[in-house]
């Protein structure tokens, strides 16, 4: 692996990226809840300067204005050697070259997502339904004020086989990374658009990707579309993006209006132990005690489309106990074992490398079998259990396993306490 | 007696020597470049919060990088995930034998790629491996060596060799 560990270490985090981790100290004593309202807001004020050189080099062209060099280091005047346009494509589009690729830090606050449908598609993409391939999911957020369209991410693919990427979003667009450089704006039947290109660096065999992306607004719609491929096909990759950009602008702004959203329930809390044994849902699934010397690390409460669950985490040095307590799921129903069937859960009869030991067809349920609450022994529960010596660790018995009660799934991985002290915690529940 | 606090005075200390391993760590797990900077923001935000007391460099290592790889784990489960810039797109290989071997690795599903840095790259033992992700040893045997069996059907045999 000499090739993979000479790869890494000549990876290092930014100066921009180290001086984000240091500044923590200045702030990291606030709220948690603080800290992410300043990471969307530093994120939405650094795209707000972005959007702005984006957004307003066209504006002051349209009313004749001449941007003042040095107002702000975005909008620059175009420079003798900026792309002309292309004239091989319908629409003269030039892209300007892009020099840096910089992260991104966004998050969508209370996010839910529904996919578009066939007819949701035609109002959105209307135009583009009919010579291409179209996928799209529309994100919400939800604060006190209620629900709002945050974007439509969508997937283009053409006859050809090219996959563009487009973000429709009310007002403003927001993507996880920026391609920075000088930007000049083209005219496309009537539509200010900025557009530019990003050239890898070349990899090992010499072969370079080339990244399109153009940025423009329809009424107050904004729209971001980005095409990449290899630097072979630039020709073609700049064609096709035109030619979509194009078929945007002759469909209009698309109508933000035909959503029709209904917000899931929706949480991510960190709770404390008190909080999460009060939850009404899994609180009574929750270890009444715990083995000696085990602290209270956190506990989130997460409900999304796809998940609901209460998360509740002890340590004791290098111990832990995590206990993650939700609804059973249909995938999971084919762990749950009887204790008779000591094939699905006993570790003792599969010799390490269980690899090598464990049939393929019964590897999912050795893995992590799902006992039944009232048919639980303490027997099954050590031939969950295990120990190892670990080197500069003590000596400390682990084990993973499930349990069911009704139709609630408790699941276990255990490190630092013994199956007795285990089984007595569970048999707590059951009572 | 604790070996460090994370004190303001302490912190940056406690940054630049970890900084670079969490962030190699989150990028060979995740594979993004932008869910990576998040990602070691986070850990090193948890270690300033809680401030916790090791009993030795080793384990004020090993804390990090298992708070990492959870983070890892959790925005790998999150339903809305970045879209994303290929590892190699933001970090090219520069030698050919580098850019063939790390294609195959970042194709492997991510707990391949977990064992496998902390493995060769971090050097941890199996157990060690274990006690960070919170997996079973005999999981992560499997999953190391089925991400070898993997990269073994995938790659010629004299680059395999050589890892």
């Amino acid at each position: 692996m000499k090739a993979y560990n000479e790869y890494m270490n000549k990876i290092k985090v930014s100066s921009t990226l180290h001086q984000r981790l240091v500044s923590r100290t200045d702030s990291a004593r606030s709220k948690r809840c603080s800290i992410m309202i300043k990471r969307y807001v530093a994120a939405f004020a650094c795209l707000a300067l972005v959007l702005l050189g984006v957004f307003t080099m066209p504006k002051l062209i349209q009313h004749n204005v001449t941007p003042i060099p040095g107002d702000n280091p975005r909008v620059l005047q175009p420079s003798a050697d900026t792309s002309t346009p292309d004239a091989s494509s319908k629409y003269a589009l030039v892209f300007n070259k892009a020099e840096e690729q910089l992260a991104n830090d966004i998050g969508i606050p209370g996010h839910f997502w529904q996919e578009l449908t066939a007819d949701e598609l035609n109002t959105v993409f209307p135009g583009l339904t009919d010579t291409h391939t179209v996928t799209a999911a529309a994100n919400f957020q939800t604060d006190e004020n209620g629900v709002a369209l945050f974007n439509i991410d969508a997937h283009i693919v053409s006859a050809s086989g090219f996959k563009t990427y487009i973000q429709i979003a009310p007002d403003k667009v927001i993507v996880d990374y920026r391609l920075e450089g000088e930007t000049k704006t083209s005219d496309v039947l009537g539509t200010a658009v900025t557009a530019g290109y990003f050239e890898t660096k070349p990899n090992s065999k010499g072969f370079r990707n080339v990244i399109y992306f153009a940025a423009f607004k329809l009424s107050d719609v904004a729209y971001y579309v980005e095409l990449g491929g290899a630097e072979a096909e630039k020709e073609a990759l700049k064609n096709e993006i035109s030619e979509l950009i194009g078929l945007l602008i002759e469909g209009g702004a698309a109508d933000l209006d035909v959503f029709h959203p209904v917000v899931p329930e929706l949480r991510e809390d960190q709770l404390s132990l008190d909080e999460a044994r009060a939850d009404a849902d899994y609180g009574a699934y929750l270890p009444t005690t715990l083995p000696d010397g085990f602290v209270f690390e956190d506990a989130l409460r997460y409900i999304n489309q796809e998940h609901n669950a209460l998360h509740v985490n002890w340590t004791k040095g290098m111990g832990y106990i995590n206990w993650r307590v939700s609804l059973l799921d249909d995938n999971d129903k084919t762990r749950i074992t009887s204790v008779a069937d000591t094939k699905n859960y006993d570790l003792t009869l599969y010799p390490i490398p269980r690899a090598d030991s464990v049939p393929d067809e019964l590897r999912e349920i050795v893995n992590d079998p799902i006992f039944l609450a009232d048919e639980l022994t303490l027997e099954a529960v050590q031939a969950r259990t295990y120990e190892v010596s670990d080197s500069g660790d003590e000596l400390s018995p682990r084990m993973r396993f499930s349990v069911l009660f009704g139709d609630i799934l408790v699941e276990l991985s255990i490190k630092g306490a013994s199956s007795e002290v285990m089984f007595d915690i569970l048999q707590q529940i059951i009572k | 007696m604790a070996y460090k606090s994370y004190r303001p005075e302490d912190f940056e200390t406690v940054v630049i020597k970890h900084e670079n391993r969490l962030y190699r760590t989150a990028l060979a797990i995740i594979g993004t470049m932008s869910d990576a900077e998040d990602i070691v923001q986070e850990a090193f935000l948890r270690a300033y919060e809680k401030a916790p007391e090791f009993e030795s460099e080793e384990h004020e290592k090993a804390w990090l990088i298992r708070v990492t790889v959870n983070i890892c784990n959790s925005r790998l489960r999150s339903p809305w995930r970045k879209r994303t810039v290929p590892l190699l797109d933001s970090y090219p290989a520069s030698e050919p034998e580098q850019h063939e071997l790390l294609e195959q690795i970042m194709a492997l599903p991510s707990k391949y790629r977990t064992v496998i840095h902390l493995f060769y790259y971090e050097g941890y033992s199996i157990k060690d491996i274990s006690g960070l992700t919170g997996q079973k040893e005999s999981t992560v045997r499997s999953n190391l060596t089925r991400a070898r069996q993997k990269l073994k059907s995938v790659l010629k045999e004299d680059d395999y060799e050589s890892i």
